[in-house]
């Protein structure tokens, strides 16, 4: 392939397989990489005197292969990544100075002044993830699961097929297992193609379609009630038996009325989404009390949203659910003993109103319509629950605007976060004739975001008829997929570093304590391949290698630990940058932009007086609108730009996440009146005269929600010198840093009504047969009587606090155990599970 | 236009400056020719192999032969060489954390803002540094690995091997063929 100077060669994601590969200059590859990386592999020969880019401006993801021995001279700026191990290869002088990426040949050489800036290379990264077929021969039982090992998967109906080739029928998610071995995920039906890791997670944690509350994979918490097990009524956990949950219980179908009663959860961890689905029928779920559905007076809203400038009680985060910054952990107070109290923190829904749904006229499971014995849930009697009525529940008018937002916020360990924001405003109006319910107007506009995904949608109804029900923006799926792996990766690689510098450290105690033993030598042995190992039956064969044994977990976590983290948090945050909005981003909906004038009465006279005529008319008129518009905001940084990182450093900015919507339906009813003197009759004349319009009624009902969530770096403020992790800092892993969580809402709801504002004009009318036209110009107008009623409002700049958050780990070198002495081994002291056993009374649970 | 639909490649044309280089069949398009008829796949491997400790992913530079970094260059990421030849830093040149199992060799000025890992003593010019530990008999036979299988489309081996231009095509190897100026190719993979 030739690609000829000042022509462009675009590749779009996939594999391409080409004998020789020839960018001449000022030719161009340009790369698509739109649902993933593009893999070129080259036989022939390679000559790159071109230039790359990539269609969204990021990083070049993309990997050259060459199987080819000629040298390999890229003599253009090359960004990738080059896989030429057979060939030496050049990086020559370039006008930037400057190549990107991995290179890898028999013989590298860089020119005089070319600086060579590394970025990790994508496909590399992925091999960590399981289905790698890497080998990692120096550790192999642990390493070749380094990340995978956490991912809490488990295969059911396995078949082994090959040495390292295992088939399975099912896949369940389970409790992560530490020290758990790598696997392969192939297909059913004997093809042995591998799966990807993506597509089997997509699989597992993908909910299950329909209305259904329990999560099949998430916690036991989350786990749908069984009906037969209802018990006595309870207060709290403490009252029921074991294995019980003090629940609330709905009385009613509508779930109006609720008791608390002991009940045993499903364990649905383990089952199947698809079999889930009829625990919709079979199973009661926990409900939320029905309050803050709405009102039938103005007081009562007022004292569910009250006008103010601060957050009132609901938009608080309770300080049980604020975080924190706890003292440093030490090693040995954990794990083996099952401290985890207190390890991370996790608001919870921290949310205000209701989400509603208009197309599918109910709402999610977010709300607070609660659900019993499986019935789906009832959609919401706004007409009965609306805030603003006129009239009664026989002949009347309503409107309820609702707004709705939620925020949640989770972190549990260095740069591991999650965030859930949702925005939402709503409203519907209509009338009641005769009780029965005639909804003219019901519309919605919301905006949700988490890490990885932003999906902004409108609906609109009018009479019933859906006018429009499209997202304005959603995040692409294989982009979203992409960065909740690469989260999710991050996660399991920082819970990994973690397991890895607690058992190095408390191994390292353990030796210098009570020395090696038994059950140290077996501990390793199980999770360590090592290499000459000991005789773990023989008291002086565990001396003579307890203290490699030590130095090679400790070196695990130095070197392998580290870096492994890095790579995952890199990969993360290249995928993070790809979703950076840089800043707020607005919408204009043109599903909500409509508007129509409409003219109800109309009459004119003609008196004609001699050669003249004096002319009247009269009009009643009007018109009516709708405004809608959404903000989004997934940034990364203060001045909203892509934040500074490598592979080596910590990542540079605080995360924003945040959006809002709003919508403003309006009806206008005016009338005028004209009385002029002119010529001429009804099919040709004119006239000139005075023109009164006055705007009889206005109403306005705006409703707006806005919601942010943001985190701040402070210090904070603890001493590592003093605690159990003094020592050199690690380069690039927080040590001093706590995270401040905090967020804003503000949301209104308003009705303006307005009367008897006008004009006065000069005007002139003109017939011409079936034609008319008035030419206007004002003389004097006034504005009437207006006012704007507050119907909720809340909220502001004052900033609700999620509290501060920092690891309870610090991350220091651990240096070698060369030249220490193990103390005497005590064989009460076993290392594993009752290790350093005193260490374990001052665990906190 | 369906001929293209079908194939791989699809062209947008931008202008007309240079010819791409190619036999002119068809004035304006591109057309694919048969060039041969399809065959199995290939299985080849692509292997690297880096020091002891160092993963291939963690690397910036990856040999197995010679390091040259010439005069005032500049590499800020790990090296790995399990070549027993040599890594050379030219004058005033820098790198960071080296793992060589050849001689490792820094001239004047030149500087490491890390640690080297090798089994010789380094040789150091004038002025040139190393700011971190210098591990010396290191062993370089366990080394960290990466071995990519490549399954290479059939037809192409012999004396069928295809001709410059040619592309895999999903019936075969296919000839391009066109004589317009300046194009944009937009090509479509074999795999996604």
């Amino acid at each position: 392939m030739n690609v000829k100077s000042r022509s462009t060669l675009s590749l779009s994601s996939g594999k391409y397989y080409v004998r020789d590969l020839t960018l001449e200059p000022q030719s161009h590859l340009k790369l698509l990489e739109i649902s993933g990386r593009v893999e070129l592999y080259v036989r022939g020969t390679i000559t790159f005197r071109g230039d790359i880019v990539t269609a969204n401006g990021n990083f070049p993801d993309w990997f050259v292969g060459y199987l080819g021995t000629s040298r390999v001279s890229l003599e253009g700026s090359f960004r990738g990544t080059l896989f030429a191990p057979n060939a030496d290869v050049t990086l020559a002088w370039v006008p930037s100075l400057q190549h990107e990426g991995a290179f890898f040949g028999k013989n590298i050489e860089v020119t005089p002044g070319i600086k060579v800036v590394f970025h990790p290379s994508s496909f590399l990264i992925d091999q960590l993830i399981p289905g790698s077929t890497t080998t990692f021969p120096s550790v192999p039982n642990y390493h070749s699961t380094f990340v995978g090992c956490q991912s809490a998967l488990k295969l059911e109906g396995g078949t082994q097929v090959g040495p390292n080739d295992f088939r399975y029928r099912g896949v369940s998610k389970i409790a992560p297992t530490p020290g758990c071995d790598a696997v392969r995920f192939c297909r059913d039906g004997g093809d042995g193609a591998e799966i990807p890791f993506g597509e089997i997670e997509a699989k597992v944690t993908a909910k299950p379609t329909g209305d259904v509350t329990c999560k099949p994979f998430g916690t036991i918490a989350e786990c749908p009630l069984l009906p037969d097990s209802v018990g006595g009524l309870c207060n709290s956990d403490v009252d029921c038996a074991a294995g019980m949950t003090c629940a609330k219980h709905c009385t009613t179908t509508s779930c109006e009325t609720t008791e608390l009663r002991c009940a045993a959860r499903l364990d649905c961890r383990s089952i199947a989404a698809e079999t889930l689905l009829p625990c919709d029928n079979d199973y009661i779920y926990e409900c939320t009390p029905p309050e803050g559905k709405g009102a039938t007076d103005h007081a009562y809203v007022a004292s569910r949203l009250p006008n103010s400038s601060s957050p009132g009680p609901d938009a608080t985060v309770p300080p049980e659910k604020q975080a924190a910054v706890q003292p440093y952990r030490a090693a040995s107070a954990t794990d083996f003993c099952g401290c985890t109290a207190g390890r991370g923190f996790d608001t919870g829904a921290v949310k205000q109103g209701d989400f509603y749904d208009p197309v599918a006229g109910g709402k999610d499971e977010e709300s607070s319509g609660a659900v019993i014995g499986g019935q789906a849930p009832t959609p919401v009697d706004r007409a009965s629950a609306a805030k603003l009525k006129i009239g009664n529940d026989t002949f009347g008018l309503f409107v309820d605007p609702l707004i709705y937002h939620k925020a949640k916020v989770k972190a549990d360990r260095i740069d591991d976060f999650s965030v859930d924001v949702k925005a939402q405003g709503s409203l519907i109006a209509g009338a009641k004739v005769f009780g029965k319910v005639i909804t003219g107007v019901d519309l919605d506009a919301h905006a949700f975001l988490t890490n990885c995904q932003i999906d902004t949608k409108a609906a609109f109804k009018l009479f019933g008829e859906t006018v429009a029900s499209a997202p304005a923006v959603h995040t692409p799926d294989s982009l979203a997929a992409s960065c909740d792996l690469a989260a999710k990766t991050l996660k399991q690689a920082s819970q990994t570093l973690e397991n890895v510098m607690v058992t190095a450290r408390q191994a390292r105690q353990h030796f210098t304590t009570f020395g090696a033993d038994k059950s140290m030598c077996q501990y390793v042995m199980a999770h360590y391949s090592v290499q000459s190992p000991p005789d773990c039956n023989d008291p002086v064969s565990i001396t003579a290698h307890s203290r490699q044994i030590i130095n090679i977990i400790r070196q695990d976590y130095n070197n392998f630990g580290i870096n492994e983290f890095r790579l995952a948090r890199a990969k993360a945050y290249t995928q993070l940058v790809k979703l950076n909005t840089h800043g707020r981003k607005k919408v204009d909906l043109d599903a909500l932009s409509l508007g129509e004038p409409f003219e109800l009465l109309g009459a004119s006279k003609l008196i004609p007086i001699g050669p003249i005529s004096i002319e009247i008319a009269a009009s009643l008129y009007g018109d009516w609108g709708l405004a809608g518009g959404l903000e989004y905001e997934l940034s990364v940084g203060e001045d909203g730009g892509p934040p500074g990182f490598s592979v080596v450093e910590r990542p540079v900015g605080d995360p924003k996440i945040g959006g809002g919507a709003y919508i403003n339906p309006h009806l206008n009813l005016d009338a005028s009146v004209y009385a002029g003197v002119g010529i001429g009759g009804d099919f040709l004349g004119v006239s000139i005269g005075l023109e009164a319009q006055i705007r009889l009624v206005h109403i306005g009902l705006p409703v707006g929600v806005d919601m942010l969530v943001q985190r701040a770096t402070e210090n904070d403020g603890r001493n590592l010198a003093a605690s159990d992790y003094a020592g050199t800092l690690i380069p690039a892993m927080a040590t001093s840093e706590a995270y401040h969580w905090t967020g804003k809402w503000k949301f209104h709801a308003d009705a303006e009504l307005g009367t008897l504002s006008g004009q006065v004009n000069a005007a002139a009318r003109v017939h011409f047969f079936f034609y008319s036209k008035t030419f206007r110009k004002k003389i004097a107008d006034w504005a009437g009587i207006s006012e704007t009623f507050p119907i909720a409002s809340i909220g502001g700049d004052v900033p609700f606090d999620f509290g501060r958050f920092a690891d309870i780990f610090a991350y220091t070198e651990l240096p070698s155990l060369d030249g220490v002495e193990p103390s005497a081994p005590d064989a009460t002291k076993a290392f594993g599970g009752n290790f350093v056993g005193d260490a374990c009374a001052a665990c906190v649970k | 236009m369906n001929r293209l639909h079908r194939g791989i490649l699809g062209v947008t044309l931008v202008g007309a400056v240079s010819a791409l280089g190619v036999a002119a069949d068809h004035r304006g398009w591109l057309d694919f020719s048969a060039v041969s008829s399809a065959r199995a796949a290939e299985q080849l491997q692509l292997k690297i192999a880096t020091a002891p400790g160092l993963r291939p992913v963690s690397v910036v530079l990856g040999a197995n032969g010679v390091i040259d970094l010439r005069d005032r260059a500049v590499v800020a990421a790990p090296i790995s060489n399990i070549g027993t030849v040599r890594t050379d830093l030219g004058v005033d040149a820098r790198a960071a954390n080296i793992a060589s199992a050849g001689r490792v060799t820094l001239r004047d000025r030149a500087r490491v803002d890390g640690t080297v890992v090798t089994s010789v003593s380094p040789t150091l010019g004038n002025g040139a540094s190393i700011t971190g530990a210098t591990t010396l008999g290191a062993s370089f036979a366990d080394q960290d690995g990466k071995t990519i299988s490549i399954s290479w489309p059939g037809g192409y081996g012999g004396a069928e091997e295809p001709r410059a231009g040619s592309v895999w095509h999903t019936h075969g190897w296919r000839r391009l063929r066109q004589r317009e100026r300046e194009v944009a190719l937009h090509a479509q993979p074999v795999e996604r």
